[in-house]
């Protein structure tokens, strides 16, 4: 069998950045598997601006993000493979791939996975009613108009105000169909509010807080759709039902990491961020599987998820190298109040380990706040933080404590 | 006069304020660049696509304008881009149309296609 040092699963941004960085810190027998026709992801069919102000300090489009990442990864001579699906992940860390060639089995010294996230479908929301063509996820639907040059509808209804979907009513509305309006099921949007003035605002399209799909109408194309306002324990207020017709229905309702490969293997999961569990170098339960970017937790920002991968680069460089220090004692992680998940799970403590940085996202909006990280009754720090909100991740370092005393580590957020 | 603004700039999203006294609340040049652009004379990036006459897996070319464009013109732009049909290759940053309307910006392609 053919044996590499690194193997990284998907090119896109989380890929790109990981494999760079583990090329950086030494490692040069890298295998990087893209199943699409070209590196970049989901970049490439993100063509409007925004991305890069972070991380290059200038305003890109995706794709110009995408290539910034794709020329230095071509200046370091790293192997990949595109059109080529990984098909199976074994925990000894062999990986099994197919392209035109057929079948190939790979063992690896570590595995980073870097696989991305899907779009939650209107199954998973389960919208009464028929099932006709018409309904597409946001991303799906940004897919067919940016890389394959279709419009999917005339008259479009969005059903959720994440990015994504506010992004796609202006994206449609250029490209001549008629958006009638955005449903948002919560009483504020989930997007940023940039977007909800360039891409509703400026196209004169409203946008209906506490209000939902309640039904699609169709046979075999999608006919129209009724939507309803909802109170504040979300059941629907009868009299306020309404039949919009539409031919097309974007859904914007939520992403979720893509972690089927490694639902066969015996990795431990994370029900709160529907992923895996890591420790603080994101190495997941299984010795030597790494995971970044989108697989691991859905990002705000590309830019954090390119700053993220570069040290899992290095994390898992130091695994091949074997220059990880010998683990004294495992300290678990909990989410406490107001908290949707905790990242890293659990921190292995070492001789070296000085510093953790940690990744959650709270509940509710928090106008103003206190983080507070403690060790059972103690605190070991405290931080005001003021409008904090859900689609807002948001990171803090834990430095100058000694983790060999610490037991468990758990992060509240508590309104002022 | 107060009008409350929400700068579109970055997705930090500062609510500037704008009245008599000045313009407050913004965080960078840019911010302050774009109360005074949004009272005078809103203007957007707009990014779209142009098709490609020879394509193979990817149909469309996502293309940029270089400069923010007069938001009231972006339409009649748009319609400008439609005319346009690109061929492969396609260089980063390729010019797509120049000076496009005598407005004094170009329309360049976002991306680079062998």
């Amino acid at each position: 069998m053919k044996t590499v040092d690194l193997i990284i699963i998907g090119g896109g941004s989380a890929g790109l950045a990981s494999a760079i960085s583990a090329y950086d810190n030494g490692i040069n027998d890298i295998l990087l598997i893209e199943r699409s026709h070209e590196l970049g992801g989901i970049l490439n069919q993100c063509i409007h601006n925004g991305f890069g102000l972070n991380y290059f300090k200038e305003e890109l489009t995706g794709p110009e993000y995408a290539y910034k990442f794709i020329e230095e990864f071509n200046k370091r001579n790293i192997k990949f493979l595109l059109n080529t699906l990984v098909s199976n992940i074994k925990d000894d860390l062999t990986v099994t791939y197919v392209n035109e060639d057929g079948a190939t089995e790979v063992k690896a010294k570590a595995i980073i996975c870097a696989l991305g996230c899907n779009e939650r479908t209107y199954g998973q929301i389960m919208i009464p009613g028929d099932r006709p063509n018409g309904v597409f996820t946001a991303g799906l639907a940004q897919k067919y108009i940016n890389i394959d040059g279709f419009l999917v509808g005339k008259n479009v209804y969005i059903l959720g105000s994440g990015d994504i979907g506010l992004i796609m009513a202006r994206r449609m509305s250029l490209e001549g169909a008629n958006v009638i309006g955005v449903s948002e099921l919560m009483p504020y949007s989930n997007g940023l509010n940039r977007n909800i003035v360039q891409c509703l605002n400026d196209f004169n399209i409203p946008l209906r807080l506490s209000n939902t799909v309640t039904k699609i109408i169709g046979k075999d194309n999608l006919e129209a759709i009724e939507i309803a306002d909802v109170d504040e324990k979300f059941n629907i207020i009868e009299d306020t039902r309404k039949i919009i017709k539409c031919d097309a229905l974007l859904l914007s309702v939520g992403l979720y990491p893509f972690i089927n490969l490694l639902k066969k293997i015996n990795v431990k999961l994370y029900r709160n961020t529907k992923g895996v569990c890591i420790n603080q170098n994101y190495q997941t339960s299984i010795k030597g599987l790494f995971i970044t970017g989108n697989s691991l937790h859905v990002h705000d920002l590309v830019d954090e998820v390119s700053k993220e991968s570069i040290k899992v680069g290095k994390c898992a460089s130091n695994f091949i190298k074997n220059s990880e220090n010998k683990v004294l004692k495992t300290i678990n992680t909990t989410a406490g109040n107001n908290l949707v998940y905790l990242l890293p799970n659990f921190i292995d403590v070492d001789d070296n380990l000085s510093e953790v940085t940690f990744s959650f996202r709270i509940n509710k909006i928090i106008n103003k706040g206190t983080i507070v990280i403690r060790d059972n009754d103690k605190i070991l720090k405290k931080l005001n933080k003021m409008y904090m909100v859900p689609s807002e991740m948001i990171t803090i370092l834990l430095k100058d404590v000694d983790f060999k005393n610490i037991d468990s580590i758990r992060i509240d957020v508590v309104e002022d | 006069m107060e009008k409350e603004m929400i700068c579109i700039c970055c997705p930090r999203g500062c609510h500037i304020l704008v009245n008599d006294q000045g313009i407050f609340n913004y965080s960078c040049p840019r911010g302050l660049q774009y109360a005074k652009d949004e009272l005078t004379h809103p203007k957007r990036v707009l990014t779209t696509s142009v098709k490609i006459k020879n394509p193979i897996d990817i149909y469309v070319v996502p293309c940029k304008s270089d400069k923010p464009l007069p938001k009231e013109m972006i339409f009649d732009v748009l319609k400008e881009i439609n005319k346009v049909e690109l061929t492969r290759p396609i260089a980063m940053h390729q010019i797509v149309i120049e000076n496009v309307l005598n407005t004094g910006v170009n329309i360049v392609a976002t991306k680079e296609i062998k």
